[in-house]
């Protein structure tokens, strides 16, 4: 293998491992179901959803 | 990860609309009022932004209150915070009049500035960014740099800056008072002659209101004091001990937060000491101790003090003042001297009485992110 076909490899690799990495992180945020638990940066939202069920709210400063 | 492993609070939080806030840039601080010093707060509240509570505290050691291993924040407590102000939101709920007097304490007095990031100092050196959604979060306005920003204003507006925000959100020891962690406002050890014991509260009392004020946790009973005026007076509080119901008083003296060490707030004590003296500040029998320079990322700042002064100096004099504590030293440099003004010191260095000089600089620093 010559100089070029190696980092070509190494392109590749750093892609396959960039797109895993993404994909994981989404997936974990899913399996935890934490995306839909908390609404992020939004608090107006949150007033509003809170009016609408009845619930009280949870407002998390992190 | 937590939420999973316990069911029960999965179950509560099943219970609330969840909002998750992670810069100040936008919030409202005619509502969200907290101490800034702590790497996590929450507020229970209704829709309308009613609040029925807050939980989540500062911890003395400084690390603790950034890292998720302040023992304040305990699962138990705030599983116990998050039952109280379920039964305090079913209760607004259905008679919202009878709780409205209650709960009008739960939100602070108007700030003066609304929002963080439009206050004179921010708006001055233009380094608190609010980030929108999706953008890189490196630069957002951080909780700690709210205080920080506020603090900056009123100093370049000239403005005193009141106990209140130099002794900020008095510790629950400051009454005599031990809590405990795993409980909503239950007591866990009482210090003898303390105001709390002279007041005959008890180890287990669990504290139902304080000013009449419902807690749902220890940082509901900081709020309280945090809010309760420097003049002093009675502070009622309401306790249950066992299946009784006991109406209780302590009372505070004038100045009271004074007693209070601020100094051990991080990023308060870099603040405050690192601008004003260009030292970091600790306690000594005999004075106040040097213990040690400012970082070295800070010292273009104030260049004279951390040349003059030496780390293990004693402070004993402070402008022909005797007596103080670090928290006196440093509310004395920012309310009573003037940026470039000359502070005359005594020090005790190596037995020896030696005096020093220094001018407060100038400029204020530009520096983000501390």
């Amino acid at each position: 293998m010559n100089i070029k076909q190696s980092m070509i490899l190494a392109l590749n690799l750093i892609c396959v491992f960039s797109a895993f990495s993404l994909t994981h992180a989404k997936d974990l945020l899913k399996q935890n179901n934490l995306d839909k638990r908390w609404i992020h940066e939004d608090i107006e939202k949150g007033y509003a959803l809170a009016k609408k069920t009845g619930k009280p709210l949870l407002v998390s400063f992190r | 990860m937590v939420v999973h492993a316990d069911s029960e609070l999965k179950s509560l939080l099943d219970q609330f609309v969840c909002v998750r806030l992670i810069q100040m840039g936008g919030v409202d601080l005619s509502i969200f009022q907290f101490d800034p010093f702590i790497s996590w707060s929450l507020f229970m509240m209704n829709g309308d932004k009613t609040i029925y509570g807050r939980f989540g505290r500062a911890h003395p050691n400084s690390k603790m209150s950034r890292k998720d291993s302040n023992p304040n924040h305990t699962v138990d407590g705030m599983k116990a915070a998050l039952k109280k102000a379920l039964t305090i939101h079913k209760g607004y709920t259905e008679n919202p009049k009878k709780w409205k007097s209650a709960l009008k304490g739960k939100t602070g007095e108007k700030p003066r500035w609304k929002f963080a990031e439009k206050t004179p100092s921010a708006l001055k050196y233009k380094r608190l960014k609010v980030i929108k959604p999706g953008e890189n979060q490196h630069g957002c306005l951080h909780c700690h740099e709210v205080k920080r920003t506020e603090i900056d204003s009123m100093l370049m507006k000239g403005y005193p800056i009141p106990d209140k925000m130099l002794w900020m959100y008095p510790r629950p020891q400051i009454l005599g008072l031990t809590m405990d962690n795993r409980k909503a406002a239950q007591i866990s050890k009482v210090a003898a002659g303390s105001l709390a014991d002279k007041a005959g509260l008890k180890v287990g009392d669990e504290m139902l209101t304080m000013s009449k004020q419902p807690l749902v946790s220890i940082a509901d009973l900081i709020w309280v004091l945090h809010n309760f005026p420097d003049k002093g007076g009675p502070l009622p509080v309401l306790v249950k001990r066992g299946s009784k119901s006991l109406k209780l008083k302590m009372t505070l003296k004038k100045n009271w937060r004074r007693d209070e060490d601020f100094v051990w707030r991080y990023r308060m004590a870099g603040y405050a000491s690192w601008l004003w003296i260009g030292v970091s500040l600790g306690e000594h029998q005999n004075g106040v101790l040097v213990s040690g320079p400012a970082p070295n990322w800070f010292k273009k700042y104030n260049v004279e003090p951390r040349r003059k002064l030496r780390r293990g100096d004693v402070i004993i004099k402070m402008d022909g003042k005797t007596g103080f504590s670090r928290s006196d030293l440093l509310a004395y440099l920012m309310r009573e001297k003037k940026l470039g003004s000359k502070v005359r010191l005594e020090v005790l260095r190596k037995g020896q009485r030696v005096k020093v000089e220094f001018n407060i600089p100038k400029k204020q620093p530009e520096v983000q992110g501390y």
